[in-house]
């Protein structure tokens, strides 16, 4: 039984594939296949294979199938002590720079956009700062780009961002308007957003920080390993890679060394060994 | 051949958990256990002090190696990517919580193909009920803490409305008769 389930998404995957070049191959099985299941259950069919005709005869269920298999998680100030060694440890090394090179790898919704644009605000850097924001997905850009948010993300975030050492009023940063809160203006500038394929795409940055929390959870091994050497060859000397908090690198191997291996907060020394 | 051991369990359930723990002999397959509680890494530790068995707080990717214990970390969901490695997600919380004993046990099954033993304790949310009834259909083994002896009943009896489990006991029973199966 275990078996056929695995031959339905495979065969399902390599039409997707196929037909549209999507290419999941590298992608973490156990956390794909979970929503391979739920997808069956949103389009009430009992196989995948049973949606191959549909999803090959019309782009739109494609592009709508890897929206749900790539659903974005994402909170403010998620995992508040990392937000609190960025602010105390790393942001102050940062500042001493005549210019700030930034790279977030993964907005998703833009919740931790606008956390590190919080902290850049409070350090007194925005105005040296250049934070170039990516995402495997245009629709997720776009909706990073607009700054809205629900109640109880805000809320959330609130008390994350006290627990992080927050000191302003956190509601402060938002407009509300219909029910949502909207990012203030000037939270909102030295933003650059786009589309960025992690399994694909090359270097293009000589960075200070690159921030890219909870996105290798995604991936399988071989694709966790490119995806760090590209964000090795983007780190300038010197430069900081933070990722979540439950990702683990052999970050010797890329001759990284662990600023707080614990918060997964690297750095890419600043002589070549 | 039992590949994993998966304990789930919330309110109530880190006592008779740690009662099972200490039973199980040194070299068996690996443990991982998923509790509802906002700081596992206190989990962890309170664990450590009370086994023997080394106690890891999971992380992506990580190898599993016989005869350790793993605990979900707090926020994410624990999942077993094969028979040798764990894997997290940040997907949506499952019966409100991440991590959820259902993603942990489904995708364990999966990967084991069923080789495994599945542990429902003590708690107050329905958690569990379906990744349990997941591995009895694909050929595991199951336990649940009766709920006359669990402090909180809401989670067992859960399990019971949706499967039969091999064994309801308290947590001595339990252990009992696992590290019968884990020694046969």
């Amino acid at each position: 039984m275990l078996a056929n389930k695995r031959l339905d998404a495979e065969i399902f995957l390599g039409s997707l594939k196929m037909a549209y070049g999507y290419d999941f191959e590298h992608y973490a099985k156990a956390s794909l296949n979970r929503r391979l299941q739920a997808l069956k259950k949103h389009y009430k069919v009992n196989y995948l294979t049973d949606l191959i005709t549909l999803l090959v005869n019309d782009r739109n269920v494609a592009e709508h199938v890897v929206s749900l298999i790539t659903v974005p998680a994402s909170n403010f100030f998620r995992d508040p002590e990392v937000w609190q060694t960025l602010r105390e440890k790393v942001i102050p090394k940062l500042a001493s720079y005549p210019f700030i090179n930034i790279w977030q790898s993964g907005c998703s919704n833009g919740e931790e956009t606008y956390s590190l644009q919080i902290l850049l605000h409070e350090s007194g850097l925005m105005n040296k700062v250049r934070l170039i924001v990516s995402d495997i997905n245009p629709a997720l850009i776009a909706k990073a780009k607009t700054g809205a948010f629900s109640k109880p993300t805000i809320e959330e975030g609130a008390h994350n961002y006290a627990l992080a050492g927050g000191k302003e009023d956190f509601y402060s940063y938002f407009n509300k308007a219909d029910g949502e809160y909207i990012v203030v203006e000037p939270l909102r500038q030295h933003l650059e957003f786009f589309a960025h394929n992690l399994a694909a795409d090359q270097s293009f940055i000589e960075a200070n920080l690159i921030v890219c929390r909870n996105v290798l959870i995604y991936f399988d091994s071989s694709l966790q390993d490119r995806v760090v050497q590209l964000f090795n060859q983007s780190l300038a000397r010197g430069g900081y890679l933070v990722l979540g908090n439950t990702e683990s690198i052999e970050y010797d191997k890329y001759e990284l060394t662990a600023e707080d291996e614990t918060l997964r907060v690297f750095s890419k020394p600043v002589r070549s060994r | 051949m039992i590949q994993a051991i998966v304990i789930g369990h919330s309110a109530g359930g880190l006592q008779p958990a740690i009662t099972i723990l200490k039973q199980v002999p040194t070299g068996m397959p690996p443990v991982i256990l998923v509790c509802h509680q906002p700081c596992n890494s206190a989990i962890s530790s309170v664990i450590r002090r009370e086994v023997a068995l080394p106690v890891l707080d999971a992380y992506d990717k990580q190898k599993l190696a016989h005869g350790n214990i793993y605990v979900a970390p707090s926020g994410y969901h624990l999942l077993m990517e094969t028979s040798e490695q764990l894997s997290i997600s940040l997907d949506m919380p499952e019966c409100y919580v991440r991590p959820s004993v259902d993603v942990l046990f489904e995708t364990a099954t999966d990967a084991t193909d069923g080789h495994l033993v599945g542990l429902i304790l003590s708690g107050a949310n329905h958690d569990g009920s379906k990744g349990l009834k997941y591995i009895q259909d694909h050929g595991g083994l199951t336990m649940v803490q009766d709920p006359s002896s669990a402090k909180f009943a809401t989670m067992p009896e859960a399990s019971l409305a949706l499967s039969t489990p091999d064994i309801v006991g308290t947590a001595d029973q339990l252990a009992n008769k696992l590290v019968d199966w884990l020694t046969r």
